[in-house]
C-alpha cells in the first residue's frame, strides 16, 4: 500500500550501483564450462550439476541451491526480487505451493541475463557487481588445489560470459582458488585481463587455511600446515593488476552442512551453536557475516597489514556497516595502547588506513549508516543482496535516506559513486522511475488492509494467543 | 564530585583480583584443591602464574605489562601505549583496593561503580569441576561484598555463577539475593565448551532472575587465553595467530560478538517474552552491534517461521528491561539512535588499558549532537533506574 508521501513512488536522477547481488550458480558452471583437463578433478571437488544437493570434495553432500525447487519449496536464494518483501516473503513461505508458483518465485534472474536487467529496472538498479552464492561458501573447502583451480575457472569464465550478455550494467566478480598461491596468482592475472574488477575472498579457516598468512612464520614450529598458503604473492599481484580484493562472508558452513570438529571454521559456528539444548535453532545468518568481517578487519588493521600493500583495494561485503565506525574507532585506541607491543609493522592508524583503501556494503535499511553519513560519505557502497532473503530494492534504500536527511550529493556516493570510483566503472543510467505496481497472478498476495492486518497478526503470536480464538484467514 | 554536570553512575567498572581471593576466602577444607581449578597471583617483579583445571593456563598479556590494571584517570592510549611492555609497571592499587578505587572515582566524577570481575570473567567460566566452580564463585562474591562494604552507597558488587552446575549457580544466586548484590555475572560463553546460557537446563535459573529482580549482567571477556569453543575470542585469537602481531586481537572484537550472539540467542529462544520482567543487561561492548542484531533477528525470524516468537525483536527489546553499557567510541552510535538512547547506560572499563573518563563519554555524546538530558539519562539515570539504586 503505497498511501503516504513518504510512500508516493520514486523518480532518481543519478545512477545506482549495486556492488554486491548474487545469482544461483546454474549448473552450466559444470555441465559446459569445467574445462575437460580439469573435469574429473573438479568432479572430486565440488560438483552440482543441479536437482539436489552438491558434493564436496566427492563425500560430503552439501546444499547446492538447487534442492529447493526438487522440494517444491520457495527457493531462499532466488526469491526477494521486485516486490517481494518480508511480509510477503513470510506469506508465501506458510503456505503450501503448488510447482508452478514456486516456479514464478524463483527468480529468473538469477539465472539469466536478460532477465536479471528486467529485476535491475523494477528494483531502481543500474549497474550490479555479480557473486556467485553458495559457491562461496563451499568453494574454500574444496581440498584439491588443482580441483579448485579448474572449477574458478569454470565459474570465472562462465559469469564473464554471462555479464557480458549486458555489459554495461552487469559486472563480475571472480573467484580464487586460494588453496594454491601459485594459481590463485595465475588466475588473478588472467581475469584482470579479463576485465574483471573484483577478487572474492572468504575470511574463513576452511582447511586450516584462514587467509592471512602472508610470510613464512618466524619460528619453525608454527609451520604453514599442509594446506597453508602464503599470501604475499596474491596480494602484490592483485594490488599490481588493480583490481579490488573483495572480502565476501557468508552463513557458519555448520549451517549447511559442513561439521567443524574440533576447531570452528568461521565465527559463524558459535552463532549457529548458541542454539544446542535450547530447543530452537539460532540462525547463523543474523551474525555470521557481520563476525567474519570484523574477525578479519580487526586483524588485518591492527596489524598494520594494509602498510604493507599500499596500493591494495578492499571492499567488505555482506556484512552490514553499523557496527564500523566504533569498531574502528576503538582499533585505533588499541592500535596506539599496543604500540610497543605490536611485532609488524604499521604507521598509519586502523582508521586512516581503512579510510585510504577500504570500502564497505551497507543495506538498505541501515538507519544507523544514514544517521551517521558523514562517516560513510566515501566509503559507503549500497548493496542489494538480491535475491537473498534479506534483499531490499534501491528504492527502499532512497527512501530510507530522505526519511534520514541524507544529503542528496552523499545519496549519490552511497547508491554508487563510491563504488565506481572503486571499481573505475563510468556509471550509466538506466532506470529512472520507481514502478507504482507490479503485474501479478492472481495468488500472489496484494499489501491491502486485511493483509496488513494479518502481518500485525503474525508478527505478534503472543499477543495473539492470549486473545479469544479467532480465524487467521490472512489477507488474501 | 562531579564534573561534567551530572550524577555519573560507571555501569562497567572492574577489579583485578589479588591472591587474597584464594588465599583468604575460599573455604579452608578447599583451599588447595581449589587452587588447581584456577589460581592467579603475580609476584613482585611482575611474573604471573594462572594455574587452570590442574594446569598452567596462557596469561593474559603477552607482556610483563598488566593492560587490565594500569589505567589511571588521566592516562591516555599514547602514554599506556609509550610503557615499556618488557619491564613491570606496577598496577593501579585501585585495581583490587576499595579505598584506592573510590579515590580514583573521586578524581573521575563518577559518584557510583557496578563492580564487575577480570580474571573471574576470563578464566572462572572454564573451570571443569562444578563442585570447585560453586566454591570459587562463593569465594570470589564473599570476597568482593566486603570489598564493596568500603562504601556500599558507592561500589556495588556483581556476583559471578557457577554455571557449570544450575544448581549450584541458582543456590549462588539465591545467596547473592540475600545479601543485596544487585546483579549477577552470566558469560555469553559455552560452559564445558557445549552449553550457551539459552540452553534448556538454565531455564530455572532464568526464572529465578525474573523472580528475584537481580540484573542477569551478560557480561563478555576477551576469550583469547580460552579454549576453541568457550567463546569467540578463542577463534579469533587462532586465526590472527597467523599475522604475529605480538598481541591479542580478540579484545577488539570477541566481546561485541559474544554479547550479540547472546542477544540474538536470547531473542530466538524467547527469553525476553517468557521472562517479561527480566533485567537483562549486556556489558562491555557491542551497543551498535546489539542494535544491528535486532533487525538481524527480525530478519531471519521472519524468514524461518518460528512459533511464538515475536517477529518485531525490536519491539520486544525496547519494551523489555533489558539494557546497554557503551564506550566513548560507540558514543556516536548511540546518541543518534533512540531505541539506544532509551536503553544505553555508560561504563569506563576501569582499570583496564582501555578506560575512559566520563568527560570523554559525555563529550563524545554531545559531540554526535546528543542533548544535555539525553547524556544525563546515559551517563547515570539509566544505570540508577536499571539497579535500582537510589536515584
Amino acid at each position: 500500500m503505497k498511501s503516504t508521501e513518504a510512500d508516493r513512488p520514486i523518480e532518481k536522477t543519478f545512477p545506482v550501483f549495486d556492488c554486491d547481488a548474487h545469482i544461483n550458480d546454474p549448473v552450466e558452471i559444470w555441465t559446459e564450462y569445467v574445462e575437460p583437463e580439469y573435469r574429473e578433478r573438479v568432479k572430486q571437488s565440488y560438483w552440482n550439476p543441479g536437482g539436489g544437493s552438491a558434493l564436496l570434495n566427492g563425500q560430503l553432500t552439501v546444499e547446492g541451491g538447487h534442492s529447493f525447487k526438487a522440494a517444491a519449496r520457495i527457493n531462499p536464494i532466488a526469491l526477494r526480487g521486485p516486490g517481494v518483501n518480508q511480509r510477503i516473503q513470510r506469506y508465501l513461505r506458510l503456505r503450501t505451493l503448488d510447482p508452478q508458483q514456486v516456479e514464478y518465485l524463483d527468480h529468473k534472474g538469477a539465472y539469466d541475463p536478460h532477465a536479471r536487467v528486467r529485476d535491475l529496472d523494477l528494483m531502481g538498479i543500474d549497474q550490479v557487481l555479480i557473486i556467485p552464492t553458495m559457491l562461496v561458501n563451499a568453494f574454500p573447502f574444496i581440498r584439491d588445489a588443482v580441483g579448485a583451480y579448474g572449477l574458478a575457472r569454470a565459474y570465472n569464465n562462465w559469469v564473464h560470459d554471462w555479464c557480458r550478455a549486458v555489459p554495461e550494467r552487469l559486472f563480475p566478480a571472480a573467484l580464487l582458488p586460494l588453496q594454491n598461491a601459485e594459481f590463485a596468482v595465475k588466475e588473478t592475472q588472467r581475469v584482470a585481463k579479463m576485465g574483471f574488477r573484483v577478487v572474492l575472498v572468504r575470511p574463513l579457516d576452511a582447511n586450516g587455511a584462514y587467509p592471512n598468512r602472508i610470510l613464512p612464520p618466524r619460528e619453525r614450529s608454527h609451520g604453514a600446515g599442509p594446506f597453508g598458503v602464503l599470501l604475499d604473492p596474491l596480494l602484490r599481484t592483485i594490488e599490481e593488476a588493480g583490481v579490488v580484493l573483495g572480502m565476501h562472508t557468508f552463513p557458519a558452513p555448520l549451517a549447511l552442512g559442513i561439521d567443524p570438529g574440533p576447531t570452528a571454521f568461521s565465527p559463524g559456528d558459535y552463532v549457529e551453536r548458541a542454539g544446542r539444548g535450547s530447543g530452537t535453532n539460532v540462525i547463523s545468518s543474523t551474525f555470521s557475516f557481520v563476525l567474519e568481517s570484523m574477525t578479519w578487519l580487526s586483524q588485518v588493521l591492527l596489524s598494520g597489514l594494509l602498510d604493507r600493500y599500499p596500493r591494495l583495494k578492499m571492499a567488505i561485503f555482506e556484512s552490514n556497516a553499523t557496527w564500523l565506525p566504533s569498531l574502528l574507532e576503538h582499533l585505533d585506541r588499541l592500535f596506539k595502547l599496543y604500540a610497543r607491543e605490536r611485532r609488524t609493522p604499521a604507521s598509519r592508524l586502523p582508521s586512516e588506513a581503512f579510510y585510504a583503501q577500504c570500502i564497505i556494503a551497507f543495506e538498505s535499511d541501515e538507519g544507523a549508516v544514514y544517521r551517521q553519513c558523514e562517516q560513510f560519505e566515501n566509503i559507503g557502497v549500497w548493496s542489494s543482496d538480491a535475491y537473498h532473503v534479506d534483499a531490499a530494492e534501491a528504492w527502499e534504500a532512497i527512501r530510507h535516506m530522505r526519511a534520514e536527511g541524507v544529503p542528496a550529493a552523499v545519496q549519490e556516493k552511497l547508491l554508487g559513486g563510491n563504488a565506481r570510483r572503486l571499481y573505475g566503472i563510468e556509471g550509466k543510467l538506466f532506470t529512472t522511475h520507481e514502478p507504482a505496481q507490479l503485474e501479478r497472478p492472481e495468488w500472489f498476495p496484494r499489501e491491502d488492509a486485511s493483509f496488513a492486518a494479518w502481518w500485525d497478526r503474525e508478527s505478534h503470536p503472543r499477543r495473539l494467543a492470549s486473545a479469544p480464538a479467532s480465524e487467521d484467514k490472512g489477507g488474501n | 564530585m562531579a564534573k561534567v554536570g551530572y550524577r555519573i553512575v560507571d555501569a562497567d567498572s572492574h577489579v583485578f583480583e589479588p591472591a587474597e581471593v584464594w588465599d583468604r576466602y575460599v573455604e579452608s577444607e578447599y583451599r588447595a584443591l581449589a587452587r588447581t581449578a584456577f589460581y592467579f597471583r603475580t609476584d613482585e617483579e611482575g611474573l604471573s602464574t594462572a594455574i587452570l583445571n590442574g594446569r598452567a593456563a596462557r596469561l593474559p598479556g603477552s607482556s610483563r605489562l598488566n593492560r587490565w590494571a594500569i589505567w589511571r584517570p588521566g592516562m591516555t592510549a599514547d602514554e599506556i601505549g609509550a610503557l615499556d611492555p618488557s619491564i613491570y609497571h606496577p598496577i593501579n592499587p585501585a585495581a583490587s583496593d576499595a579505598a584506592a578505587k573510590l579515590r580514583d572515582m573521586d578524581a573521575m566524577g563518577i559518584e557510583k561503580a557496578i563492580i564487575f570481575p577480570t580474571l573471574f570473567a576470563e578464566y572462572f567460566p572454564v573451570v571443569d569441576n562444578p563442585e570447585l566452580a560453586r566454591v570459587l564463585s562463593r569465594a570470589y562474591n564473599d570476597w568482593l561484598y566486603d570489598w564493596c562494604g568500603e562504601d556500599r552507597n558507592r561500589l556495588y558488587p556483581i556476583a559471578v555463577l557457577p554455571m557449570q552446575d544450575v544448581s549450584y549457580a541458582l543456590a549462588e544466586l539465591r545467596r547473592a539475593a540475600s545479601r543485596g548484590f544487585k546483579g549477577c555475572f552470566i558469560r555469553p560463553a559455552f560452559i564445558h565448551e557445549s552449553d550457551f546460557p539459552t540452553h534448556l537446563k538454565y531455564r530455572p535459573l532464568w526464572e529465578e532472575l525474573e523472580r528475584n529482580g537481580l540484573v542477569a549482567c551478560l557480561h563478555p571477556s576477551a576469550g583469547h587465553t580460552n579454549p576453541e569453543w568457550t567463546s569467540l575470542g578463542a577463534f579469533v585469537e587462532r586465526v590472527a595467530a597467523n599475522l604475529e602481531i605480538g598481541h591479542n586481537v580478540a579484545e577488539a572484537v570477541a566481546c561485541d560478538g559474544d554479547n550479540a550472539i547472546a542477544l540474538t540467542a536470547l531473542l530466538f529462544c524467547g527469553h525476553l517474552e517468557d521472562y517479561p520482567r527480566l533485567k537483562v543487561a549486556f556489558i562491555h561492548g557491542g551497543a551498535p552491534l546489539l542494535y544491528l542484531a535486532l533487525e538481524k533477528c527480525e530478519t531471519y525470524l521472519t524468514h524461518y517461521s518460528f512459533d511464538g516468537i515475536t517477529l518485531k525483536s525490536e519491539e520486544v527489546f525496547s519494551s523489555s528491561a533489558a539494557a546497554v553499557t557503551f564506550y566513548s567510541w560507540e558514543a556516536s552510535t548511540v546518541a543518534r539512535n533512540s531505541v539506544l538512547r532509551a536503553k544505553c547506560c555508560w561504563g569506563s572499563r576501569h582499570p583496564h588499558h582501555d578506560a575512559a573518563t566520563p568527560e570523554e563519554g559525555a563529550d563524545a555524546l554531545r559531540a554526535a549532537g546528543a542533548d544535555e538530558s539525553t547524556i544525563a539519562q546515559l551517563m547515570g539515570i539509566n544505570a540508577m533506574r536499571l539497579y535500582g539504586i537510589e536515584q
